[in-house]
């Protein structure tokens, strides 16, 4: 390719927001699903002694 | 606080200091301008990629001999960070490809072998989903990602091989020293934030070991659905 | 029993399961065929761009046949629990994956020599270069399919969601071996000049050499209670 590309900054923010999206979103799943699950465990805990 | 938010801290930070240096302070690239700065995200995330799914293969080759929930969970937990990652890195390529190459898509064997890669990984979280039963889930999970594994060379190579009748595209090379530092810093913290992804999925992975809710019909057969 | 003695058992059990219920195989025939038909119509009547490519649409064809054909493979065993009979009996399991894998090679092989006549029909597509390449391919690239959908077709031939399972494991596996078979058949079939075949056949090999050892060694694992 010849020259130098001029600005696309706008390809910089779709890349780096696309992948930040991502990461975070599955993060947030990710911990939101842990929880529930270690407070599920812990209900069941309750009940067993209880 | 479980210990691997430690690392998942220092890789958030790292990945804000290596994102500012490449997108502020590195200067542009030669040919690219400032397109060329997704490379500071894209590269680390492909080195992880492969990085991780290569962790994956060598803990599915020790849950086969362990037989271990730990060691199933760990497998799930590198999988799944492993395809996140892969879309991640498609998509990357694909919005640097536009400006550069002037297609989304191009054959590219690096790209194009990620792309396989990616289905094959999501192929077994389909397998996974599918199977009832935990020990047999494990066992097959694990043959499933070392097969895959051993075949991303393949695939490779092939596609290699397949592309260089047609065209030569290269690669670019960052040479500048500036441009080393943020790579480097980008890529520790994708591979912080990468761990500590994967250690997340497999306690997830660990926790649900015993609730999973089917979401196709039960198989009528015992070899799926594990003993009474 | 040794091994080799167990692999043929098994091997002719199938074969003779597969003879006695060839109306299944002869569906799976009509169903490459028809395949063949609707890549034309999808394409176009162009002669040109359906000889030139003939050998791509066979291929394709192959794949989606192979689906049908190794799952049914492990159906037949699921039917009155019979691979658990088969387990209980001192079968080595890899006499059992080489048996049933040789079984579907052949079938997959001879589904591939019978599309060649027809892809010779209706793409008006020639073999111009040698026999010997066309034939090679056609048996490497349906070894490197066998094979590994031996493995995954015994994965899922009881899971949830079975049939799209089945191609969704083996079609990203199997890439080099659809690039790699059908550039050695379209060469056989288009002419080689400058004499790429035997490299396409090598990548063949080594994938073939590979997909038939890992699933052996690990068969053991996936049919094991």
């Amino acid at each position: 390719m010849e020259g130098v590309i001029v600005g696309g900054w706008g390809y910089v923010a779709a890349a780096w927001g696309i992948s930040l999206g991502l990461l975070l979103g599955w993060a947030v799943v990710l911990n939101v699903r842990l929880a529930a699950a270690r407070a599920a465990a812990q209900d069941e805990g309750a009940t067993d002694a209880g | 606080m479980d210990r691997e938010h430690w690392l998942g801290i220092a890789g958030l930070l790292l990945l804000i200091g290596g994102s500012v240096f490449g997108l502020l302070i590195a200067p542009p690239e030669k040919y690219m301008g400032d397109v060329g700065r997704i490379l500071y995200i894209h590269v680390p995330t492909a080195w992880n990629a492969l990085l991780i799914a290569t962790a994956a293969f060598v803990i599915a080759i020790g849950s086969l001999v362990k037989r271990s929930p730990k060691w199933d969970a760990a497998l799930h937990g590198t999988l799944a960070t492993t395809a996140l990652l892969t879309v991640m890195l498609l998509i990357q390529g694909a919005i640097w490809a536009k400006p550069t190459w002037g297609v989304y898509w191009d054959w590219d064997p690096r790209l194009t072998t990620s792309a396989i890669m990616g289905v094959s990984f999501a192929g077994l979280l389909a397998l996974r989903a599918s199977l009832d039963d935990p020990e047999r889930r494990a066992t097959w999970t694990a043959v499933g990602t070392i097969i895959a594994y051993v075949d991303v060379p393949i695939v490779y190579m092939s596609i290699k091989w397949w592309r260089t009748l047609h065209q030569n595209f290269s690669t670019p090379e960052t040479v500048n020293e500036m441009m080393v530092i943020p790579l480097r810093i980008n890529a520790f913290a994708m591979l912080f934030i990468g761990i500590w992804l994967s250690v997340r999925m497999a306690r997830l992975s660990l926790a649900e070991r015993g609730a999973a809710v089917p979401t196709a019909p039960a198989s009528a057969d015992p070899l799926i659905a594990g003993r009474a | 029993m040794g091994v080799f003695a167990q692999t043929l058992a098994v091997f002719r059990k199938d074969v003779l399961l597969e003879w006695r219920g060839r109306s299944r195989v002869s569906a799976v025939v009509f169903f490459s065929t028809m395949t063949l038909l609707l890549f034309s119509f999808a394409v176009g009547p162009g002669r040109e761009v359906l000889s030139r490519h003939a050998a791509g649409y066979l291929w394709l064809a192959l794949l989606l046949s192979s689906v049908l054909s190794l799952g049914e493979s492990f159906r037949v065993e699921t039917e009155d629990e019979a691979l658990e009979g088969m387990r209980l009996l001192p079968v080595d399991p890899r006499a059992l994956f080489f048996g049933k894998a040789s079984s579907n090679f052949l079938l997959l092989l001879g589904l591939a020599l019978l599309l060649v006549p027809g892809c010779l029909v209706l793409y008006s597509a020639e073999i111009r270069g040698s026999a010997g390449l066309l034939v090679a391919s056609l048996a490497l690239g349906t070894g490197g399919l066998a094979a590994p959908g031996t493995l995954y077709a015994a994965m899922t031939a009881r899971a949830r969601g079975r049939d799209v399972l089945l191609p969704l494991l083996l079609f990203p596996l199997v890439v080099p071996v659809l690039l790699a078979s059908v550039k050695a058949t379209s060469l056989a079939m288009t002419g080689d000049p400058m004499n790429q075949g035997p490299s396409w056949l090598g990548v063949l090999v080594c994938f073939d050499v590979v997909y038939w050892s890992l699933p052996a060694i690990l068969f053991g694992r996936v049919i094991e209670d």
